[in-house]
């Protein structure tokens, strides 16, 4: 029994020729196919594709070739990243029967690495929303208890790996879609740096905020993983390597690295009160850029394991309700139980007030509107949708056809936020109103070298609870200053709501510090003891 | 250039402005790696990126070069160069455009303000420019009888889009304008120009209104339009168009057109009653541009010696017409080879002749590229100017060099087309074509001098083309005189 395994132990396994990858990846194809029935994390299961390439991988491993330390270690991947010749339907009616030409970045890394992709996984539509229940093509359960949502919109990989499905999944983090759901099915979801990782490939729902999410059993696992995919600082949007010829850049060339040129203007209808933070914040902030001197590694491979380096002398600072205001019990218990384990490992623990997220969700709602709609425009029914032979020929109704109610909702939305003088009263003040969380989270992370809040405001839902569409949005309201302010962030299960599931702590640093947040997550998880897999 | 259109005697002035769009002189696409070279395969020059799949990020990536050449161009028309500039994404839907935005540059372009000096017969006229932006080319779409076919070869191709103040009043200043764009665009290699391959197209806006009247009129917009001289006629039509409405309705319908070769007539597009919305929206993906003043200046001393300059030098240096310096100085690499021949040679004069009516004719496509060495065209001038050959041989020769390393003068020599000015040769000639023709000598004998041409031509077939015209006409002439001064005794 191998199922809830860490990739560690996985990767000793196979070392010491305890199992095979063949027997692995067996092993987990049964698995799913056992627990799909319920779980439902799956879109697309490759087991053919997924056994000739464990079988590569054995054959690896007796030549002493190995591509990696992961080499023949499952994986899966959400269904908005393309994988080569496999559907890739981002959970929608218009890609139903899309096969891309290419693999996303990071499926080819993953590949490359001889890691064995076993299928897709099932979200939101277009990544929208936040319990995967608005997936045109599969209903998806929390495998702690199936009478509840597995969050979103990364819920099928948070389900996956939450049941023992695969070891570790790739998901997508828009406002918080890896965190939630991680938090949601008791895992560990990190977002990284915002552009550490290639979204090359990976569908986007609103690219100035999305980026590529791990779900592991571990912090240890997550960072692994995370340095198989991450670059450099600046390389990981930036250096692409795949094209669909397979050929490299040649002339062009970036002329330069972006800055946060920023208007220091509060608008109107946004109204970011003052923030208060621990001691007093005079430090700039830059959003990320190349060559930002911190201790990244040159060699993902041999990575250090920042894991186990401990959090002694770090300073974590605690907002205990994630600026939201009252929180359940549950979570403030959550949050304190993390604050009081870090500080006994020898963290020094400061008291930090975050403002309210609530401008912060109403920008990010705006942003993603906005983006979502334009990068939308390109299924335009004419080269998207359809396949079945029933779809209307007309563009305009093949779109309607094809896209979902909460899609169509982001695009009227987002379209409506452009035009006119919309644009000056809504879009505009919410570009400025993610630079003061820019600016905000800078001044905190200046004065500290972790946030600690929680992930969530609750525990999983039920399929039968009504969850109003403001309150599927307000899912996002702990996670969305990460977002915004792209910086890394992890969601660590501590906590248990009064349904006895899971609730997650969260832990931000700043820009491509993530080995601060492994540090502190492995912390809270020795402390907590092993992760709890669902059997 | 006249001011006065034939077609608008009636007092009213078109007012014109024009978009071009020419394709940058890349290796590769705006965003990607793909090839920009025309006329491969459909669908073979694209990625996930220009052909905007699902995934298909532009991420962190422009082409540095594209952002150069438009710096270059901005410079050429003495534009201000955006010390801060990015892309954003224009919304509009279309079959050929298949991320349903096009990358291009709204309020941020990175050139503003510059103007384009152009002229002919004397009078200049300076057109403003209002601003050059960088943008991706769309796909192509060919309507055929089974459906309409889309390539995307096109698609993420680097275009500058130059956009023109309404200063211009006529076709043939539009043409003119054209003409002069496109010269500065080819001797600074921003673009290869090329009309018939898409790579230079044009939108004229225009409007009406009554000359003196300080107001515009309500435009219309002739889309895409592929040649000089279908922009001069579309220009026409439609301002005749214009004029014909305003007077039957009283106003011009807001539409864009579309100028049919065939007919020769504008054809509406689809009316346009209000601008449309573009919803322009920052391109998330594409970092800001922060162009220095150093970069501004390295690429200033690239800058070429532009073509009015040139036409200037070209005509006091070798003292040549407006018009040869003008044909000179279109096509790239043309100008360059007439100062080389010419600096090897003792005639440059003969060197420009020789070069417009008889070696252009040998050669085709630009930019230009001769069959002769620039030596081998100073060589056969000097043939030519010294008499050694004459004219017509050295004309002869030309094609004869093509292609071959061979030294005009030994070419001559050994194929015995040396001029001859041997006078006893020319006397014997003289003689041979006035026995074979009396009636040429009588009829210049009776006063008509033309009957001299005949016996000339006769003289020189006589010679195979060798004999100095020059000579042989004088000694011709000469010796038909004395004829008619010896019947003069005889009388």
């Amino acid at each position: 029994m191998k199922a809830g395994l860490t990739v560690s132990e996985l990767i000793g396994m196979l070392e010491s020729g305890a199992c095979t990858a063949e027997e692995l990846t067996l092993e987990c194809l049964d698995r799913i196919a056992r627990l799909e029935p319920t779980v439902g994390a799956f879109l697309t299961v490759d087991a053919r594709g997924a056994l000739a390439a464990a079988a590569e991988s054995d054959r690896r491993r007796r030549a002493g070739a190995l591509l990696h330390p992961m080499d023949g270690i499952p994986f899966a991947v959400k269904d908005n990243f393309c994988t080569r010749g496999l559907r890739t339907t981002c959970g929608s009616r218009m890609l139903e029967n899309y096969l891309p030409p290419y693999d996303a970045e990071v499926v080819s890394l993953l590949r490359g690495a001889g890691c064995v992709l076993l299928g897709k996984l099932n979200m939101d539509e277009f990544s929208m929303g936040s319990s995967t229940r608005y997936s045109a093509l599969g209903v998806t359960r929390n495998p702690l208890d199936p009478a509840r949502v597995p969050g979103g919109s990364s819920g099928g990989a948070a389900a996956a790996v939450a049941a023992g499905e695969v070891p570790f999944a790739i998901g997508s983090d828009t406002g918080g879609s890896v965190r939630q759901p991680a938090a949601f099915c008791g895992v560990t979801g990190l977002k990284p740096t915002a552009g550490r990782i290639s979204r090359f490939g990976m569908t986007a729902f609103a690219p100035s905020l999305d980026c590529v999410g791990i779900v592991a059993h571990t912090a240890a696992d997550a960072e692994l993983v995370f340095h198989l995919l991450a670059g450099r600082p600046g390389d990981g949007d930036g250096a692409s390597r795949t094209s669909m010829n397979g050929r490299r850049e040649n002339d062009p060339g970036t002329l330069c690295a972006p800055a946060s040129g920023c208007s220091g203007d509060t608008p109107s209808i946004f109204d970011i009160p003052t923030v208060r933070y621990p001691g007093d914040g005079s430090a700039s902030f830059r959003a990320p850029v190349r060559g930002q001197e911190t201790a990244v590694p040159d060699d993902p491979v041999s990575a250090p394991r920042s894991a186990a380096a401990g959090v002694r002398g770090l300073r974590i600072a605690v907002a205990a309700d994630g600026g939201v205001g009252r929180v359940a019990p549950c979570v403030a218990r959550a949050v304190a139980q993390a604050a009081e384990c870090l500080g006994q490992a020898g963290a020094v623990i400061l008291p930090a007030e975050l403002p309210s997220p609530e401008q912060a969700l109403l920008c990010y709602c705006v942003l993603t509107a906005v983006e979502a709609a334009s990068d939308l425009a390109r299924y335009d029914g004419i080269r998207y949708g359809g396949g079945q032979g029933a779809e209307p020929r007309d563009p305009a109704a093949l779109r309607g056809a094809c896209f979902g109610t909460e899609v169509k909702r982001r695009i009227l939305l987002g379209t409506a936020l452009m035009s006119g003088d919309f644009r000056a009263r809504y879009y505009e003040p919410a570009c400025r109103v993610r630079e003061s969380v820019r600016h905000m989270m800078g001044r905190m992370l200046a004065q500290c070298d972790l946030i600690l809040c929680p992930t969530v405001t609750g525990g999983a839902f039920r399929f039968d609870e009504t969850v109003s569409e403001l309150q599927m949005r307000e899912m996002d309201l702990c996670t969305v200053y990460a977002s915004l302010a792209g910086v890394p962030a992890i969601s660590v299960p501590v906590g248990e709501d009064e349904n006895r599931m899971p609730l997650g702590i969260q832990l931000m640093a700043a820009p491509l510090r993530e080995d601060l947040v492994f540090r502190a997550a492995a912390a809270l998880e020795a402390a907590a003891g092993p992760a709890a897999a669902y059997g | 250039m006249g001011r006065e259109h034939p077609m608008l005697a009636d007092g009213y002035e078109p007012v014109i402005g024009l978009e071009v769009h020419a394709e940058l002189k890349t290796r590769t696409k705006l965003f990607c790696s793909c090839s920009t070279a025309f006329g491969a395969e459909p669908n073979t020059q694209c990625c996930p990126v220009c052909a905007g799949l699902p995934g298909g990020l532009v991420v962190r990536r422009l082409n540095r070069r594209a952002v150069e050449l438009a710096i270059l161009a901005g410079l050429a028309l003495e534009c201000d160069i955006s010390a801060y500039s990015h892309m954003d994404r224009k919304h509009y839907f279309y079959p050929d455009l298949p991320k349903g935005y096009q990358l291009s540059q709204a309020d941020e372009p990175l050139c503003r303000g510059g103007h384009l000096v152009i002229g002919a017969g004397g009078e200049t006229r300076r057109v403003r420019i209002a601003r050059i932006h960088l943008e991706e080319d769309a796909g192509k779409l060919t309507h055929t009888a089974g459906g309409t076919r889309l390539d995307c070869n096109r698609c993420g191709v680097p275009l500058i889009e130059v956009v023109s103040e309404p200063d211009l009043r006529s076709g043939a200043e539009a043409a003119a304008y054209l003409r002069e764009l496109r010269a500065v665009l080819l001797a600074c290699g921003v673009s290869d120009c090329k009309m018939q391959e898409g790579s230079l197209r044009c939108d004229v806006n225009l409007s009406v209104r009554r000359v003196g009247e300080e107001t515009l009129g309500t435009r219309t917009e002739i889309k895409n339009i592929n040649s000089f001289s279908f922009v001069e006629k579309a220009i026409a039509f439609e301002a005749a168009r214009q004029i014909a409405e305003l007077k039957q309705t009283g106003r011009v319908r807001q539409r864009t057109m579309r100028y049919n070769a065939s007919s020769g007539r504008t054809e509406v597009m689809r009316e346009k009653e209000q601008a449309a919305d573009y919803r322009f929206l920052r391109e998330p993906d594409v970092p800001e541009l922060f162009i220095s003043r150093e970069t501004v200046e390295r690429l200033r001393r690239e800058l070429p010696e532009l073509p009015a300059a040139r036409r200037a030098r070209l005509q006091k240096s070798y003292g040549m017409s407006a018009d040869d310096a003008a044909v000179l100085t279109a096509t790239p690499g043309l100008s360059e080879f007439f100062e080389q021949a010419a600096e090897m040679s003792g005639y440059p004069a003969l060197v420009l002749h020789l070069l417009l009516t008889d070696l252009l004719r040998l050669c085709s496509g630009e930019p230009f590229a001769s069959p002769v060495s620039p030596g081998q065209l100073a060589e056969l001038a000097d043939l030519a100017g010294e008499g050694s050959v004459n004219r017509s041989t050295a004309k002869q020769l030309l094609p004869r060099l093509t292609r071959s390393d061979a030294s005009p003068r030994e070419l001559a020599a050994r194929e015995n087309l040396t001029q001859i000015s041997d006078r006893a040769q020319l006397a014997a000639w003289v003689e041979q074509a006035m026995a074979e023709q009396p009636r040429s000598v009588a009829d210049y004998r009776n006063g008509k001098t033309n009957a001299l041409r005949a016996l000339q031509g006769r003289l020189m077939a006589l010679s195979r083309g060798r004999a100095n015209p020059v000579l042989a006409e004088q000694m011709l002439r000469g010796r038909l005189d004395q004829t008619n001064q010896e019947e003069d005794e005889h009388v």
